[in-house]
């Protein structure tokens, strides 16, 4: 459960990006980089499973030492600071230009990110189960909207990839569907906590979990495409939000269901922050060997990191030449950087004391 | 230490709720002047526009409905601004209420609008977040002013055309076309914008944008043609004259199955209509007999077939594609639209139409 829902990120921004590089081949884009979340999440299953170590501090002290522990340990963290100060902004940019125009943005990104810490400074049960609860909800309601939506279709023929594929772009589309799945190295922390129904097999469920986040964005990218077109969805911003708010069923009692469904989808944000905080402090506090009541203050000095981020974005333009220009290609090569390093080192290492 | 802990949460969610609640933006509506059509009207070359916005009289209740005057259920804001967010700003300083957009149910666009005016306009309109996409978009010719229909039929705050586009059982033809899909076949290429044109007090035109210019306005006849073409007749009906006397066909409705080639450069569509109607009307002293019927048939197929062939010769004379088949041959054919590689001037259409004729009825 808690991998699952560590999806629901960045998922409002999807998919005018891609769609801007590579239009309606942006489908082959999103197979790849799922298929990158999954190389990289079974090599961080994997290695898990040589260190026998958690949380994931305590993994790259015992394969790279605590030399390389401070040095991979900071930027890891900061990365995914970063991506979520990015993806906060944008949020409350989001909510600023379909619901509250006047509100300052400061506000909505306050709250939220107040709300993240709330949670995230509970324990791991707490945050699990606040989860357990929120994702049901989230999914059916995504479903509901899902399911009204299709009504408004109109060009099925434009999902259809055409059979030229340009490499450039391809490749620049994929950089840019990275955020999307950069959870830093919250399933390599989380991973061994999880009480598994039977066996364990943290491997087939991150399979699964990565297979689930992929359809769905898979899902919501047809149905915004066929909705619109191509050339429509590169123009807008929030090419799905746009598609949610046409649904209204005029018969209720409120004509915009889209609307609320959305807001539902604040809490989506708040969780999946919640979670990266809570895993962000975890470490830290592994690293430094602090005590609990630690943890709760690295909790609240990270959501003031997030904060600071998000608050010092000038405009969404910026936000996310940042995240597609800077933080996807950045944070891709890093983590499969230190990880393939990683993985290596401790696979050497196992050999090493294997055959002594 | 424990009563402290408690006391900061309760702050701490109380802070929450404030921010949550938005009150920025938590305006009742008695202070809020909710336009709910706007008319939109610009002549070639002038600068500015025309923004005329309608308001529902805000003194009216449940209880006063019946006393107030049909002219008095709407008031009206006109200015002239360059564009969509200065009139907001001018008509504000017409109001002593809060403008607000988000109930927007109709938007009436004069027909000498030019498809680059018409871009602009639909541009602007769907970059504001807060503005309803779902709102209905038709064509009228000036003065717009008399768009605004009072009728006993919807008592304010509803306004006739949001209405009637609303519900699905009272058009012959769904002409209905929201917003967002007209701003959406203004930035797909390879398609014209077909938008809804209305006479005083009904919608049975079409507006067609070309790529540049002022709109074409199709005929009742072709307006027919391109809503079989389309799959888009619901209920209409049908009189023919022919050696049995009239026949009426009523409650003509159906589907549409078409595909498009590229054939040397040519625009290829293959269409087949399948219709369903009923008899409405027989001459008492003709016999219905089989073959009487195949013969009504039949004629009623051609008529139906002529109004499509009317709807694409109308189309072809004007070099616009109201169909969308451009749109799909690029879709289909050639990947990034950027790219499309076809150009056509021509529609060639091959089109059949077969009718089932039910016969049941009260007195066969």
């Amino acid at each position: 459960m808690v991998t699952v829902s560590v999806v629901a990120g960045g998922v409002y921004l999807w998919p005018q990006y891609v769609v801007k590089a590579e239009g309606t081949n942006g489908v082959w884009a999103l197979l790849t980089t799922t298929g990158l979340a999954l190389g990289v999440m079974t090599l961080q299953v994997l290695w898990v499973k040589m260190t026998k170590k958690t949380p994931y501090a305590l993994m790259v002290r015992d394969t790279l030492g605590v030399v390389g522990l401070w040095v991979v340990m900071p930027v890891t963290g900061l990365f995914c600071l970063i991506i979520d100060g990015i993806l906060l902004f944008l949020f409350g940019a989001m909510l600023h230009v379909f619901f509250y125009p006047m509100t300052p943005e400061i506000v909505m990104i306050g709250t939220i990110d107040v709300a993240a810490v709330w949670i995230g400074i509970r324990t791991l049960s707490t945050v699990a189960r606040s989860i357990q609860f929120w994702f049901p909800i989230i999914m059916v309601s995504l479903a509901m909207i899902l399911l009204f939506s299709s009504r408004d279709i109109r060009f099925l023929s434009s999902i259809v990839p055409t059979p030229t594929l340009v490499v450039p772009q391809w490749l620049r589309a994929s950089l840019g569907t990275w955020f999307l799945y950069a959870n830093g190295a919250v399933v390599a922390s989380l991973a061994p906590h999880v009480r598994w129904p039977g066996r364990a097999r943290p491997l087939l469920w991150t399979g699964l979990a990565i297979g689930f986040q992929g359809s769905i964005l898979l899902i919501l990218f047809a149905i915004t495409l066929a909705t619109l077109g191509a050339p429509a969805v590169a123009q807008l911003q929030w090419p799905m939000i746009y598609v949610f708010s046409l649904v209204s069923v005029r018969t209720f009692f409120f004509k915009g269901i889209g609307m609320f469904v959305l807001i539902t989808w604040a809490s989506a944000l708040v969780l999946y922050l919640a979670v990266h905080l809570f895993c962000f402090s975890w470490n830290i506090q592994a690293m430094v060997d602090a005590s609990f009541r630690a943890r709760r203050w690295i909790v609240v000095a990270a959501g003031a990191v997030v904060f600071g981020i998000a608050v010092l974005i000038p405009s969404s333009i910026k936000a996310e030449q940042l995240l597609f220009g800077l933080m996807n290609p950045v944070d891709l090569s890093w983590s499969l950087g230190v990880l393939m390093l990683s993985v290596m080192v401790a696979w050497i290492r196992r050999r090493r004391s294997k055959s002594q | 230490m424990k009563s402290r802990s408690q006391l900061l949460a309760i702050l701490g969610m109380g802070l929450l709720l404030i921010g949550i609640a938005g009150c920025w933006d938590d305006e009742p509506d008695t202070l809020r002047a909710n336009a709910l059509i706007l008319m939109v009207s610009h002549k070639a070359g002038e600068k500015s526009w025309n923004w005329r916005f309608y308001f529902p009289n805000p003194t009216v209740t449940v209880s006063s409905l019946s006393q107030i005057k049909p002219e008095e259920e709407f008031y009206t804001t006109s200015v002239q601004a360059p564009s969509l967010e200065q009139a907001y700003t001018q008509v504000q300083q017409h109001l002593a209420r809060d403008l607000y957009l988000g109930q927007l149910e109709v938007v009436i666009v004069s027909d000498t609008l030019t498809t680059k005016d018409l871009a602009s306009f639909l541009n602007a309109y769907n970059r504001e977040g807060t503005l309803p996409k779902t709102a209905y978009i038709l064509v009228a010719s000036s003065p717009l002013s008399k768009m605004a229909v009072v009728t006993p039929q919807v008592s304010i705050p509803a306004v006739y055309w949001e209405k009637y586009f609303d519900c699905k059982d009272c058009q012959p033809e769904l002409l209905a076309h929201p917003i967002w899909k007209a701003w959406d076949d203004i930035v797909t290429p390879d398609m014209s914008p077909a938008i809804p044109y209305a006479g005083f007090d009904k919608i049975a035109q079409l507006a067609v944008y070309r790529s540049v210019g002022s709109p074409v306005i199709f005929s009742r006849t072709e307006t027919l043609g391109w809503a079989y073409l389309m799959g888009k007749v619901k209920k209409e009906s049908l009189s023919i004259i022919s050696p049995v006397g009239t026949v009426t066909l009523g409650r003509i409705h159906g589907t549409v199955h078409s595909r498009v080639e590229a054939v040397n450069q040519h625009l290829q569509a293959f269409v087949q209509i399948h219709l369903t109607s009923d008899v409405a009307q027989w001459e008492s002293s003709a016999a219905m007999t089989n073959n009487t019927l195949s013969r009504i048939q039949t004629l009623a197929e051609h008529r139906v077939l002529l109004e499509c062939i009317a709807a694409i010769n109308k189309a072809n004379m004007t070099h616009t594609d109201p169909f969308g088949y451009g749109r799909r041959l690029s879709f289909e054919q050639d990947g990034p639209p950027s790219m499309a590689q076809v150009h056509w001037e021509q529609i060639d259409a091959q089109v059949s139409v077969t009718m089932q004729i039910r016969t049941s009825g009260g007195n066969v």
